[in-house]
C-alpha cells in the first residue's frame, strides 16, 4: 500500500503544527506544504520590527529551514493553488502542475479584512499583512512622512508605534467601531487614545475616515467625520483578517465566510479538513460557527485536524472561553488581549 | 517547421534559406507598420519608402495603396485620434541598382484609362491593414493622388506615364534621372523623406536589408496574386445555421446571457465612440427601459463577461454604461417604426408592468391594436410601486414609459381585471389577451406567530412605503428572505428609523439572487447578514418580540443550481427583534385567469399559451418572481407566439448577423484599465432622505473610459485553413494562448485540439478564449485571419 500524501495548503502556525503532529502520527507519509509566499514560517507579529529595520528578514524565522529537510517535509514556497478537484484528489498550482493528495488539509489563513463602508477606497489603503507587504513598505518608508491609520488591531498599534519612532506624523483615527471584532467601550477607547498618546501618536478619538482619494501631486486627502482634512503619504488600513478562501469557490467546498467544517474540522467533501482562520467551526455547544483568530488557536485547530487526518476523533474543543459575537458570527480571538 | 519554410520558399520562389530571410524581413517590415501608432507616421512612412527607394512597381505600389489605406481609413474613424493631413510626397532618385537589375519586366507604360489605384472596401485604423477583396476605385483623396506620383517615378528603367483620374498631370520621367522638380538627396526635403536603407548602394551588391526587402516584395506579390484569385466572400450576411448560434452562444457570452438579447458590444462600442444616442437606441431596440434598466438590472450579463474570467480582472461595468448612455442622450429620440402594417386585430394586455409594457411594444411594431389594462393610477408595475425610490428614480420611469404612451397604444389605468373587467369579457373585446399582472401575492410567513402584530409581508411593506404610507418599524427589524425585495425591504427599515436591521438567509451570499454590488452596499447602509439560519417561529405574547430561528449546514444543489439548507438538530435559538419582515416570496393571483373558462389554466413556460384560446400569460405571471430583465424577455417571446396566434405565421426570425469587419480598433493597454466604480451617495446623506437615489451615476468621461475595456466578443477572428502557413507567429504573440492546432476542424465546441504537428490539421483560435487583442491578425505574413462581427437579432421574416 502506498504511503499516504499528506498536503497542506498554507504556512503559518496551523499548518506547521499540523505538519509536525503528522510527521509525529506516520513516519512514513508525504507530507507536502504549499505556500503562495515565498519565504519560511515567519514570526508576523514581528513584522513591525523588520518595518523599523530593528530586525531582518531571517530574523523572523520561526524555525530553521533545515527543520523541514530533518523531518522530510516538502515546502513548496510561492506557489499558489488555483483549483482543487476532490474528486480526483488533485490540486492544480498556477504554473499548471498537478499535485495529487490522499489527504488534504486547507490552512489558508486569514487576509486583511476591509469594512464594505471603506470598500470604495481600497487602493488608497495599504495593509501589513506579510513580509512582501512589510519589504514593500519599508522600501517606500523614505518617502513617507504624514501617515493616517484608521482601525484598530494589533497590527496597527504596533506599526504606528514604529513609524513615530522612526520619525515619521502618525495620525491614529480610534472609532467605536474600528476593533474588530471588538467593539470597545468609551471608557476603554480613551485609555487606549491615552496609551497611544503618550508614543507620540496625534490620536483623533472617537473620529472616523469618510474620504479619501489620491492627490494629483502624490499622497491622499484624508476627510474625517468630523470635518478635518489630512494630508497623508500612507493610509494604513487594519481591520483584523477574515479568512482567505475565494480562490476555493466553485470547487464544492461549503463556504460562508470561511471554510465550514464540523466539530472535526471536516468540510463537507471526503478528505479535505480545515484548520486556523479560514475554518469557519461548527460548535454544538454555541448552537453557533465560530472563527478563531490568533496564533494560539490556529496552532490547536492545526493540531485537531492533523489528529483527525491521522484517522483520531478529536473534537475541535469546548466553547472558547473569550468568545466575541460579530456580525452572526462568533469570533475566538487572543490577539487582542495584547494590546 | 520545415513545412513553413517550405511553403514559404515556393512562395517566393526561392531557396529555403533565402526564402526563410525573406520572411523574416517581411515579417519585420509588416511588424513595424504595425507598431506605427499613428496613421500619420505609416503614411509618411510608407510614402517615403516608396518615393526614396526607387523599389520596382509592386513594392511601390504597396507602399501607395498602404498609404492611401491609411489615410482612408483614418478618416472614417470616429472613435479614434484623426492623422494629420497628408503632406504630398517627396520624389527622390530612383534606385539605380533596382533600375540596372529588374527583378521582373516594368511595365513600359499605364494606359491612362487603367485604372491603376484599387481600393479595398474595409481598412484597419490602426494598422491600415485589410483582408477585403479589392474593388477597381479611382484614387479620390489628396493622399491617394500624391501617393500615385511616388508610384509613377519609382518605375524604372523605361520612360512611364501614368494618369492620376483626380485632375493630377501626366508626368514622363526619364530613366535613371531624377523629375525635374523632386528634391535631391542632397537637400533637406530630400534627406527628411528617403528612408536611409534607400540609399543607392555603392557595391555591387545590394546590401542584406535591401536585398530582405525585395523578398518581401516577392512575397507581398504572391499574396496579391493569390488574393486575386480568392472567390469574394466578405459581405454581410444573415445566417440561421446552427453553428452561427453556438458561435455567438459560446463567444459572445454577454448578449446570450441577456434574456432580450441586447447587442451588448455594440452599444458599448457606440459610447466608445461617444455616441451615446447611439447606443441608447441599440439597446432600446430590443429592451424598452434602458434607463430604468440602468439602474435596476440583474445583470446576468456581467456574471458572463470574459474580462470577469481568471487573471482577466473585472467584468465591464455593463450595466453602468447602459445608465451612461440613458444619461447623457439626446432626450427626443424617434420611436421606431412598425415592422409590418396595420394587422386589424387588436390585443388586450393586462398589467402595466415590464412585462405587460414589453409585449405591448413588440405587439404594436408587429402591428396589432394594443390596449393595456392597469389596476394601479400609474403604470410601471414594480417598477413603480415594488422597488424603493432610492435604487430607482420614478421620474426616470415616467420618462421612459411616457415616451411608450407617444407611441399610440392605449392605455386604460384604474382598471382592476377580476373586478372592473373579466377575461372573458377581454377575450370578447380582443382577439387575444395576454397576461402579465406579475407576481402580486406575498406568500406570507407561514410559521407560528407569523399573525402577530409587527410581522410585515416584504412585499406589502414596500408596497405601502412606496404609496407614501410607511409602516412603523421598531428598533430591531429583522428581514426574513434573500431576494431583492427583502435587501428593499432591510434597507428601507434603515431609512424608516431602524437602529439595527438583519437580513437572515437560509444558506449563504454566495446563494443570493442579487448582484454582489446590492449585498456590498446593504453591508454599507449598515445591514447585518445573519446566514445560514431557517426561521421556526415567531416569538411574542401581544406582538414581535423575536424570532427563534434554526442553523443550517449547506445541502445538495438544488434545481436552481444553489444550495439548499439542511437544518442542524439542536441548534435552536432566539433572535431578539421588533419588527420582522417576512420576504419569502411572491405568487401570481390566478384566479383571474380561472375565470376565463378553465378551472385551472395551465401556461406553457415558454409560449405562455394556454388551453383556453386566444389567452396567454407573460413575465412573472407564468414563471414565477425574476428580474425585470427577465420578465422582459419572457414577455417578448410570448408578444412572438401571440402574434403567430393571430397571423398564422412567425413574421420574425431570429438570426445571426455577420458583417466583415476591420481589425480591432483597441490598443492593449485598454485591457488593463480597471473597472470604474459606480459612484454612490454617502451612507448619511442616504439615511437622512428617503428619496435620496443612491447611485448617482458615472460622469461621461469615466463611462467612455469604461467602455474602452469591453473586449468586444462580438469580433470572431478566424483562420482560413487554405491560406494559413502555419508559422506560428500568431501563436506567438497570442497573450492568452488561446491560438492553437486542431486535429479536425469542425463546430466551435467539438475542436480536437493536438500538440503534434503531424496530427494537426488547422491552426485555429479558440473564440472562447480568445479576447479580440487583434495581435494576431496585425503578425500574419499571409492575411489568413478573416475579422467578422456577429450579432443575434429578429429581423421580420421576409427580409
Amino acid at each position: 500500500m502506498s504511503p499516504e500524501h499528506f498536503v497542506i495548503i498554507g504556512n503559518g502556525a496551523a499548518a506547521n503544527r499540523a505538519a509536525d503532529v503528522l510527521r509525529r502520527g506516520d513516519k512514513d507519509a508525504r507530507i507536502t506544504l504549499i505556500s503562495d509566499e515565498f519565504f519560511h514560517f515567519y514570526h508576523r507579529h514581528r513584522l513591525a520590527d523588520f518595518l523599523a529595520g530593528a530586525a531582518e528578514a531571517d530574523d523572523l524565522l520561526v524555525r530553521a529551514p533545515q527543520h523541514y529537510q530533518k523531518h522530510r517535509i516538502r515546502l513548496r514556497l510561492g506557489q499558489r493553488v488555483t483549483r482543487i478537484d476532490p474528486k480526483e484528489k488533485v490540486l492544480y498550482l498556477k504554473h499548471m502542475e498537478k499535485v495529487r493528495y490522499t489527504r488534504l488539509l486547507l490552512c489558508t489563513g486569514g487576509k486583511p479584512r476591509l469594512p464594505e463602508i471603506h470598500y470604495a477606497y481600497r487602493t488608497c489603503f495599504t495593509t501589513v499583512k506579510t513580509l512582501a507587504d512589510a519589504r514593500q513598505l519599508r522600501e517606500r518608508l523614505d518617502g513617507i512622512r504624514d501617515v493616517v491609520v484608521v482601525g484598530g488591531d494589533l497590527v496597527s498599534v504596533r506599526l504606528a508605534g514604529t513609524l513615530v519612532r522612526l520619525g515619521k506624523a502618525v495620525t491614529f483615527l480610534v472609532d467605536a467601531d474600528a476593533f474588530w471584532p471588538l467593539e470597545l467601550t468609551p471608557e476603554q477607547r480613551a485609555e487606549f487614545a491615552e496609551r497611544l498618546t503618550r508614543t507620540g501618536i496625534a490620536v483623533r478619538l472617537d473620529d472616523a475616515l469618510t474620504h479619501v482619494e489620491a492627490h494629483p501631486s502624490g499622497g491622499y486627502r484624508v476627510t474625517t467625520r468630523a470635518g478635518e482634512r489630512l494630508r497623508a503619504d500612507l493610509v494604513g488600513a487594519f481591520f483584523g483578517l477574515v479568512p482567505d478562501v475565494d480562490f476555493l469557490l466553485g470547487t464544492g467546498l461549503d463556504i460562508d465566510r470561511g471554510l465550514l467544517v464540523n466539530e472535526y474540522l471536516q468540510t463537507n467533501l471526503p478528505d479535505i479538513y480545515a484548520a486556523g482562520d479560514c475554518a469557519q467551526v461548527y460548535n454544538p455547544a454555541l448552537r453557533n460557527y465560530w472563527v478563531s483568530i490568533g496564533w494560539p488557536n490556529a496552532e490547536k485547530l492545526g493540531e485537531v485536524a492533523a489528529r483527525n487526518l491521522l484517522g483520531q476523533v478529536q473534537a475541535a474543543g469546548q466553547a472558547p472561553v473569550r468568545a466575541l459575537e460579530f456580525e452572526g458570527i462568533v469570533v475566538n480571538t487572543c490577539w487582542w488581549r495584547q494590546l | 517547421m520545415r513545412r513553413v519554410q517550405k511553403k514559404v520558399s515556393k512562395v517566393a520562389g526561392r531557396s529555403p534559406k533565402a526564402a526563410d530571410s525573406a520572411r523574416t524581413a517581411a515579417d519585420r517590415s509588416l511588424r513595424e507598420a504595425v507598431r506605427t501608432p499613428k496613421a500619420e507616421t505609416r503614411t509618411t512612412r510608407a510614402k517615403g519608402r516608396a518615393a526614396g527607394s526607387g523599389q520596382t512597381s509592386a513594392g511601390a505600389r504597396r507602399a501607395t495603396q498602404t498609404a492611401g489605406r491609411a489615410a482612408k481609413s483614418a478618416a472614417k474613424s470616429k472613435a479614434f485620434p484623426k492623422p494629420a493631413p497628408v503632406r504630398p510626397p517627396a520624389k527622390a532618385v530612383p534606385n539605380k541598382q533596382t533600375a540596372a537589375v529588374p527583378r521582373k519586366p516594368a511595365p513600359a507604360a499605364v494606359p491612362p484609362e487603367r485604372p491603376v489605384k484599387r481600393a479595398r472596401s474595409k481598412t484597419n485604423p490602426k494598422s491600415g491593414r485589410t483582408s477585403a477583396p479589392r474593388k477597381a476605385a479611382p484614387p479620390a483623396t489628396a493622399a491617394e493622388t500624391a501617393a500615385l506620383e511616388a508610384n509613377v517615378i519609382a518605375v524604372p528603367p523605361q520612360a512611364s506615364t501614368k494618369t492620376p483620374p483626380s485632375g493630377a498631370s501626366t508626368q514622363t520621367v526619364p530613366p535613371g534621372a531624377p523629375p525635374p522638380d523632386a528634391p535631391t538627396a542632397a537637400t533637406p526635403e530630400a534627406e527628411s523623406a528617403v528612408m536611409p536603407t534607400a540609399a543607392p548602394p555603392v557595391e555591387p551588391s545590394p546590401p542584406a536589408p535591401v536585398r530582405a526587402r525585395r523578398r518581401a516584395v516577392a512575397i507581398e506579390d504572391a499574396r496579391e496574386a493569390e488574393a486575386m484569385r480568392r472567390p469574394v466572400r466578405r459581405r454581410t450576411r444573415r445566417s440561421d445555421h446552427p453553428s452561427d448560434f453556438d458561435f455567438v452562444r459560446l463567444n459572445v457570452p454577454c448578449q446570450w446571457a441577456c434574456p432580450v438579447l441586447t447587442a451588448v458590444p455594440d452599444y458599448i462600442f457606440a459610447i466608445a465612440g461617444g455616441d451615446r444616442d447611439k447606443s441608447y437606441l441599440i439597446n432600446r431596440v430590443t429592451n424598452l427601459f434602458p434607463g430604468v434598466l440602468g439602474h435596476v438590472c440583474s445583470r446576468p450579463c456581467e456574471a458572463a463577461c470574459r474580462h470577469g474570467e481568471p487573471d482577466l480582472g473585472e467584468p465591464v461595468a455593463i450595466c453602468h454604461l447602459k445608465r451612461v448612455a440613458a444619461d447623457f442622450r439626446n432626450r427626443d429620440h424617434p420611436w421606431p417604426d412598425r415592422l409590418f402594417p396595420d394587422s386589424g386585430c387588436t390585443v388586450g394586455v393586462v398589467g402595466g408592468g415590464p412585462a405587460g409594457l414589453a409585449a405591448a411594444q413588440l405587439l404594436a411594431a408587429l402591428g396589432h391594436g394594443v390596449t393595456v389594462y392597469e389596476a394601479m393610477p400609474k403604470l410601471g408595475g414594480m417598477l413603480m410601486y415594488g422597488i424603493p425610490v432610492f435604487r430607482l428614480p420614478r421620474e426616470l420611469v415616467e420618462a421612459e414609459i411616457g415616451r411608450f404612451l407617444d407611441s399610440g397604444i392605449a392605455v386604460e389605468t384604474g382598471v382592476r381585471v377580476g373586478r372592473d373587467v373579466t377575461v372573458p369579457e377581454l377575450l370578447k373585446r380582443h382577439r387575444a389577451v395576454v397576461l402579465a399582472t406579475g407576481t402580486c401575492l406575498a406568500r406570507g410567513l407561514a410559521i407560528p406567530g407569523g399573525d402577530l402584530p409587527g410581522v410585515y409581508s416584504g412585499l406589502d411593506f414596500m408596497m405601502d412605503v412606496n404609496d407614501g404610507r410607511p409602516p412603523a418599524v421598531g428598533r430591531r427589524v429583522v428581514t426574513i428572505g434573500g431576494g431583492f425585495t427583502a435587501h428593499d425591504c432591510a434597507r428601507s427599515a434603515l431609512r424608516l428609523g431602524a437602529a439595527e436591521s438583519y437580513l437572515c438567509v437560509r444558506t449563504t451570499e454566495e446563494d443570493l439572487w442579487v448582484t454582489r454590488e446590492e449585498v456590498l452596499e446593504t453591508k454599507r447602509e449598515g445591514v447585518r447578514y445573519l446566514n445560514l439560519v431557517s426561521s421556526m417561529n415567531v416569538v411574542g405574547a401581544e406582538r414581535v418580540e423575536g424570532v427563534a430561528f434554526v442553523r443550517n449546514r449547506l445541502g445538495p444543489v438544488g434545481k436552481f443550481g444553489q444550495r439548499t439548507p439542511v437544518t442542524i438538530e439542536g441548534s435552536e435559538f432566539v433572535f431578539p427583534a421588533d419588527t420582522v419582515i417576512a420576504a419569502t416570496g411572491q405568487y401570481a393571483d390566478t384566479a383571474v385567469a380561472a375565470a376565463a373558462g378553465a378551472a385551472a389554466p395551465r401556461f406553457d413556460r415558454r409560449s405562455g399559451a394556454c388551453d383556453v384560446p386566444g389567452l396567454f400569460a407573460a413575465g412573472d405571471f407564468c414563471g414565477g418572481a425574476a428580474s425585470v430583465i427577465e420578465a422582459m424577455g419572457h414577455a417578448r417571446r410570448v408578444a412572438q407566439a401571440v402574434d403567430e396566434y393571430l397571423t398564422g405565421a412567425r413574421r420574425l426570425r431570429r438570426v445571426v448577423r455577420v458583417r466583415p469587419a476591420a481589425d480591432t480598433p483597441r490598443p492593449r493597454a485598454w485591457d488593463f484599465i480597471p473597472r470604474a466604480d459606480m459612484r454612490m451617495l454617502p451612507v448619511p446623506q442616504r439615511l437622512a432622505s428617503f428619496g435620496a437615489v443612491v447611485k448617482t451615476g458615472l460622469p461621461a468621461p469615466v463611462g467612455e473610459r469604461e467602455s474602452h475595456r469591453c473586449y468586444l466578443c462580438n469580433m470572431k477572428y478566424e483562420i482560413r485553413p487554405a491560406d494559413c502557413i502555419a508559422c506560428g507567429l500568431c501563436a506567438a504573440v497570442c497573450p492568452r494562448d488561446c491560438i492553437g492546432q486542431a486535429a479536425a476542424a469542425g463546430p466551435a465546441a467539438a475542436t480536437v485540439w493536438t500538440e503534434r504537428w503531424d496530427e494537426a490539421a488547422a491552426v485555429v483560435i479558440d473564440s472562447a478564449r480568445c479576447i479580440r487583442c487583434g495581435l494576431c491578425f496585425r503578425v500574419c505574413p499571409t492575411r489568413c485571419i478573416e475579422v467578422e462581427q456577429v450579432e443575434v437579432t429578429d429581423v421580420a421574416a421576409g427580409e
